[in-house]
């Protein structure tokens, strides 16, 4: 506990305070001490001269005393009485001040003593004055008076008698004597006197025995006599006995007293001597304590100070430069105080601990930066080798882009020619050929168009549009393709778009498009037999005029295990290894799929089960104008009535719903007994038609309704194909084949209820591709040979006429020199100078208005915008199309009225 | 023991104590045994004027218990006993002194004469005032001599002749000398080498003390005076005023050489001198001298080769009283002389004018040390009950018949005693 610096330092400070303390003490003691010294000294002085004032009292007393014996003065004796007071209150005064310092019973007797004798004294100064004063009295009345009234009485006998008158005067003579010692007493008491006194009272008293006769005349006489031998003896007695006590008693007493005052003064001198002499030892061991006190204090101050700073503040430094050092991370080779147990002590073990600490944290960061180097080369390389991938990747695509421009070039060639070819009249034998040729070729291309759009993917180059669309055309697109292929394979396609979808959406029409082809394509691919369902359904997201597209595929397929499933949207993967034995494919298709859904902020989700089939299910964040008409709307709400008899539904009640207040669905048996009940002319009739067998069931509601005038048509599905054009033939009624859109189902009960074109017409103008005829001028800038051969052939089949130029240069020359062309068609890359710079070049040379088209294989987006700035008017992608060109070129040339 | 110091004190202590005796006697029904004198409502009250030496507590109490009769004591200084007593007879009914102040009582009428007859123990009463020789080859002492103013003269004055008529009761007497501190002053051989000329020595010079009284003192002084070879007198005991002139001259020199350092009035007083040593050497009454010695101070009462200073106390009957106090008052001097009483003060040192009853009443140590001058044979215990006298001490001077065979001179008021009084003042007030 001791080892504690707080307790320590707390028993120095304790120490010094317990000191200053004492010093305080000491201090105040001797202060005290000093004081009363001083007061002792004071008290000294003061009592030597009480004392001495007590000896001059003393001396008055005694003076007045002396006054009064011989004078009977008053004033003497009211002195006396007065001095005596004053003695008195000395002696209390001196009993009070000296007493207590005296040795009690030497002072009390002292004191007493001298009290005594005051008291003595004083009493019997009072018996003096009563002696004095008896014997004034004795020796007035007494002596002087009697004897004169004796005298008087003698003289008076003599007077009268006048015998014996020689006695007589000699009694006189004797008394007058007697009178005469008594005078001569009173002035001077001897015993001398009173004898002579006595004797002449004798001589009277012979005279009186001689001469009895006086006796009896004078009978007083006798009596008168020893009353005044009576009053002098007693006044001899007064004057001794006053005499003395003045004399004797009274001065022994002054004496004694003065003596005692002496003593006293002695003593209070002496004692006025001690206590000089003890304040002064007082004030030297005060001086020598306080010195003591002093040193001692100063020497344990030091002491402190000394053990503080050894102790405390030294240790403290010395720690205080550790940690300073520590701090600052130098090096440290040992700690001071390590082994104390005090806080110093823990002090410095913090301090150890601090540096293992700190060498502990510079190893780590030693450690740590030879990682962070290792890092940053690792960085660096990973950023290298990230350049050198991108640089690779970018090869790549340039390279695929090159490969596909370069594949695309003869491709074109050659899907034109097959198709120059087969309007020519030819074999059915090598017209199958070269409708194989064809297929194969458009294979390829889609092949290579895969391929390039991953790389586009890939490389990043790849911008999805934002453009309005409709949806019906998409419908269109996706039918176009998905219809074809699913005849080829018997296999039923349905369409289904929610009636209440808008028409117009925002986006990409030609991603969204792709994503659902092939979507569509896998699913025919992988179904054998059965129906592929196409679902489009919609809504909007609330938000400034966001639409999520739902669209699923569905078909009847040979579906997926979940392992399959995993690795579906993977590039380059089919479900496995088998499937593209089967198959065939890239297994790019879902790769960019799930590429283009994701650049498009969309999801696609897939379920499946093996040997049923699968469904893809995706939504895309699109975006809707508001307030617009949906896709199945009527602009005035329908009152025909619409009779519906299904056989495998293949009509939706909601596409019924959209069309016409008034559906009613029937059944086959419903109207066998009561075909329609109450049919009007505004009624029409909806009929499933599935098979022959079907049909003759539906025979006498058929014919019911054509004698009743009933408009009806048929729905069927996309198989058998044969049975449109069979009923059609048979009921010339309008039927609707599997797979259609809204638009086309709209126009199907349009043309019912006669409100449009024939079905016929519809039907045809959807198979027959319109035959352009142009007429104009046109310099196909080209340097490909066969591309100018496909080319020239497209555009000598629209009826127009056209120059070639080699390259961009050629173009600039023959433009310049002969400018009759009515519209360039400017191939981009070329050798001399490309199709950009010619452009430009003729633009800057005045040809402003002259309609420029670019063509090129590579369809990118920054291909447009740089056409664009170059001062293209359009811009085409190569392989080229007739009917792409026909319309392109209508925009320029005159369009004759087919 | 205050001879010269005249404080009034009438006693009435014992008063309250009676009255606090009556309350409890009173409630335990007339045990009046031991208090018959309380109850006498007739019983006279005898007034005792005199000084301390005889006025004692313990001898009051005895007296009032052995004769039935009220007492009431009135101690004063000598001086003062004396005026009192001249000038007033009808204040006191017995008077209780020294024979010095016999001569001025009978010359002022102030006492009146004691018949023998109705003494009871007269006959036993030794020759020292009778023939004033205690034995045949004994000196008579210069001055008042007890024996010349014992009996009334036919002619009315005091005389030697012996009538029927005593002016006083001989009863307490006492010879008194010097005290000197034996450790100052080399023990000296009593009657030989011990002088009174030693209180003149100048060996002592500032260390002497004097009792103020000029009747006592004086006769010290001049015994001193003349045992130093300084002055002579034709009769001590009556100094003439030249003789007094010279005396004092002789004082007067030695008191201003500062010989003299205090003149006592009081034998605590004395025993004061002594014991705080401010003197060595001092005229003593033979009480302090035992109670110094009782103090372990080694104060000798020196026996004076040329003898001692002799005091005779005298009681004398006032003038006034008459009729039963007087009857009381003649009971009251039977009984001082009746044995106990003089037991009782010879304790203190005293004697009795009739020993021999006082002797039964002694023990034989005693006896042997306060009367025969024997060594104690045992420790003796004083009157306060304190030991007084230790075994095998020998009282100085001798046997009472040594001592007053040696009696120099008597406390004596010579024909001179006014002018004395007025030396006396010079000398101690110089």
């Amino acid at each position: 506990m001791f080892s504690s610096l707080k307790v320590q330092v707390g028993a120095v400070l304790s120490i010094l305070i317990f000191l200053l303390v004492l010093q305080i003490f000491t201090t105040r003691s001797n202060q005290e001490t000093l004081f009363k010294g001083l007061n002792l000294s004071q008290q000294s002085l003061l009592d030597v001269n009480t004392v001495r004032e007590l000896e001059r009292d003393v001396a008055n007393l005694q003076r007045n005393v002396l006054i009064y014996k011989d004078s009977a003065s008053q004033s003497a004796a009211i002195r006396f009485s007065r001095l005596i007071t004053d003695i008195e209150e000395k002696l209390q005064i001196l009993e009070h001040s000296v007493l207590p310092e005296m040795d009690e019973e030497y002072g009390l007797k002292l004191l007493s003593r001298m009290r005594q004798h005051l008291f003595d004294y004083s009493d019997n100064f009072n018996d003096v004055i009563k002696g004095r004063t008896r014997r004034e009295a004795l020796f007035e009345s007494g002596l002087l008076i009697e004897i004169d009234s004796l005298v008087a009485i003698i003289e008076k006998r003599d007077a009268v008698n006048n015998i014996q008158s020689l006695p007589i005067a000699l009694i006189g003579f004797h008394l007058a004597q007697a009178e005469n010692d008594a005078f001569n007493y009173i002035l001077s008491p001897d015993l001398a006197h009173i004898e002579q006194f006595e004797s002449k009272i004798e001589k009277i008293r012979e005279i009186l025995r001689q001469y009895p006769v006086m006796s009896e005349q004078i009978p007083t006489l006798d009596s008168s006599l020893i009353k005044i031998e009576q009053n002098f003896l007693q006044l001899t007695q007064v004057t001794r006995g006053y005499l003395y006590l003045v004399n004797v008693v009274m001065t022994g007493s002054a004496n004694e007293f003065l003596y005692l005052t002496g003593q006293l003064s002695e003593n209070v001198a002496l004692l006025s001597e001690q206590t000089n002499t003890v304040i002064i030892s007082n004030i030297e061991q005060t001086k020598i304590r306080n010195d003591i006190t002093s040193l001692f204090g100063i020497i344990f101050a030091v002491g402190a100070a000394l053990f503080l700073g050894i102790r405390v503040i030294v240790p403290i430094n010395a720690i205080t430069d550790v940690f300073e050092r520590l701090i600052r991370d130098k090096k440290i080779d040992s700690i001071p105080g390590l082994n104390r147990k005090d806080d110093i002590g823990k002090l410095a073990k913090a301090a150890n601990v601090f540096r293992e600490n700190n060498l502990r944290t510079t190893e780590l960061l030693t450690e740590s930066q030879h990682l962070i180097e290792r890092q940053e080369q690792l960085n660096r390389e990973l950023a290298s080798a990230k350049v050198i991938a991108e640089k690779a990747t970018q090869s790549k695509s340039v390279f695929l882009a090159n490969m596909s421009h370069e594949i695309r070039t003869p491709m074109n060639g050659i899907i034109g020619l097959v198709e120059l070819g087969l309007s020519e009249n030819m074999s059915d034998k090598l017209r199958e050929y070269l409708i194989k040729v064809s297929n194969s070729s458009q294979l390829l291309m889609t092949v290579i168009n895969d391929i390039l759009d991953f790389s586009k993917i890939e490389a990043g180059k790849l911008d999805i549009e934002q453009t309005d669309f409709s949806l019906d055309s998409l419908f269109n697109n996706i039918l176009a393709s998905t219809g074809m292929r699913a005849r080829e394979k018997n296999l039923n396609v349905r369409l289904f778009a929610d009636p209440s979808l808008p028409k117009k959406l925002v986006g990409d029409p030609q991603r969204i498009c792709q994503i659902m082809l092939n979507l569509c394509s896998n699913a025919i691919k992988f179904t054998r037999n059965g129906t592929v369902f196409i679902k489009f359904g919609g809504e909007s997201s609330g938000k400034a005029g966001a639409f999520t597209l739902h669209a699923e595929v569905k078909d009847t397929g040979i579906g997926m295990t979940d392992t399959q499933l995993e690795k579906i949207f993977h590039p380059f993967t089919q479900a496995d290894g088998t499937t593209s034995r089967e198959f065939g494919g890239t297994g790019l298709g879902l790769a960019i799929v799930k590429q283009l859904i994701n650049l498009m902020n969309g999801k696609i989700t897939v379920t499946s089960t093996k040997n049923e089939g699968s469904i893809f299910t995706l939504q895309l964040k699109l975006r809707a104008f508001k307030g617009q008409a949906s896709i199945l709307s009527k602009t005035q709400p329908s009152s025909n009535h619409i009779y519906y008899v299904p056989e495998s539904h293949l009509v939706n009640r909601e596409y019924l719903d959209a069309m016409t207040e008034n559906c009613h669905i029937e059944t086959l048996r419903s109207i066998q007994e009561q075909p329609f009940a109450e049919p009007n002319k505004q009624a029409i009739a909806i009929f499933d038609a599935k098979s022959k067998e079907h049909l003759n069931a539906l025979e006498p509601a058929l014919q019911y309704c054509k004698d009743k005038a009933i408009k009806f048509g048929f729905i069927k599905d996309t198989q058998p194909q044969q049975l449109a054009s069979e009923l059609i033939k048979t009921w010339h009624t309008p039927t609707l084949s599997h797979p259609f859109t809204p638009r086309e189902f709209s126009i199907f009960i349009d043309e019912l209820q006669g409100i449009s074109a024939s079905a016929e017409t519809l039907l045809s103008a959807k198979s027959q591709p319109i035959e352009h005829k142009l007429k104009g001028h046109v310099l196909l800038v080209e340097d490909n040979s066969i591309n100018q051969a496909v080319a020239g052939e497209m555009l000598k089949s629209l009826g127009v006429s056209y120059d070639i130029a080699e390259d961009g240069q050629q173009a600039v020359t023959k433009i310049t020199n002969s400018p009759y062309y009515d519209v360039i068609l400017m191939d981009i890359q070329m050798p001399v100078m490309d199709g950009y710079t010619a452009t430009k070049l003729l633009r800057e040379i005045g040809f402003t208005t002259l309609p420029i088209c670019g063509l090129s294989a590579n369809a990118m987006q920054q291909d447009y915008e740089k056409a664009n700035e170059s001062g293209m008017n359009k811009y085409i992608t190569k392989p080229l199309k007739r009917d792409v060109l026909a319309k392109t070129l209508a925009q320029w040339l005159d369009f004759p009225l087919p | 023991m205050n001879i010269i110091n005249k404080t009034p004190e009438i006693i009435d202590i014992n008063r309250r104590k009676t009255l606090k005796t009556i309350v409890k006697t009173g409630i335990s029904a007339g045990a009046i045994v031991k208090a018959p004198y309380v109850f006498a409502k007739n019983t006279p009250t005898l007034r005792v004027l005199g000084t301390h030496v005889t006025l004692q507590e313990e001898l009051r109490q005895q007296a009032m218990s052995d004769l039935g009769i009220n007492i009431s004591f009135e101690a004063r200084g000598s001086a003062s006993v004396l005026q009192k007593a001249a000038i007033s007879p009808q204040s006191f009914d017995l008077y209780e002194q020294w024979s010095n102040s016999i001569n001025v009582l009978w010359r002022s009428k102030a006492i009146q004469s004691i018949d023998k007859k109705r003494l009871k123990y007269w006959d036993e009463i030794n020759p020292l005032t009778k023939t004033g020789k205690v034995t045949p080859n004994a000196n008579y002492g210069a001055g008042d001599a007890p024996y010349k103013i014992l009996h009334v003269q036919p002619n009315g004055k005091l005389g030697t002749e012996h009538t029927d008529h005593i002016s006083f009761l001989p009863y307490v007497h006492n010879v008194d000398s010097f005290g000197y501190n034996t450790e100052v002053i080399d023990k000296g051989i009593p009657y030989q080498t011990e002088s009174w000329g030693w209180l003149l020595d100048e060996r002592y010079s500032g260390k002497v003390g004097i009792v103020n009284a000029p009747t006592i003192g004086l006769f010290d002084l001049a015994l001193a005076a003349q045992a130093q070879g300084l002055a002579s007198f034709a009769n001590i005991g009556a100094m003439t005023k030249l003789e007094l002139d010279a005396l004092f001259k002789i004082l007067n020199n030695l008191k201003a050489q500062g010989h003299f350092s205090g003149f006592w009035t009081s034998v605590p007083e004395s025993v004061e001198f002594m014991r705080t040593k401010r003197i060595v050497i001092e005229s003593m009454f033979s009480p302090a001298v035992t109670q110094l010695n009782s103090q372990n101070i080694p104060v000798t009462f020196a026996a004076p080769k040329e003898g001692y200073r002799g005091w005779h106390g005298v009681m004398c009957l006032s003038a006034a009283t008459t009729g039963k106090v007087k009857d009381v008052a003649y009971e009251y001097m039977n009984w001082w002389l009746s044995g106990w009483p003089g037991a009782f003060i010879a304790r203190q040192g005293y004697y009795i004018s009739n020993p021999q009853r006082s002797k039964p009443l002694l023990t034989e140590a005693e006896w042997g040390y306060w009367y025969d001058g024997k060594p104690a044979s045992t420790s003796l215990l004083g009157t306060d009950g304190k030991v007084a006298v230790l075994q095998g001490d020998i009282r100085t001077g001798g046997s009472y018949e040594k001592r007053f065979s040696n009696v120099a001179v008597w406390n004596t008021v010579m024909p001179t005693y006014e002018y004395s009084l007025q030396k006396w003042y010079e000398f101690i007030s110089s």
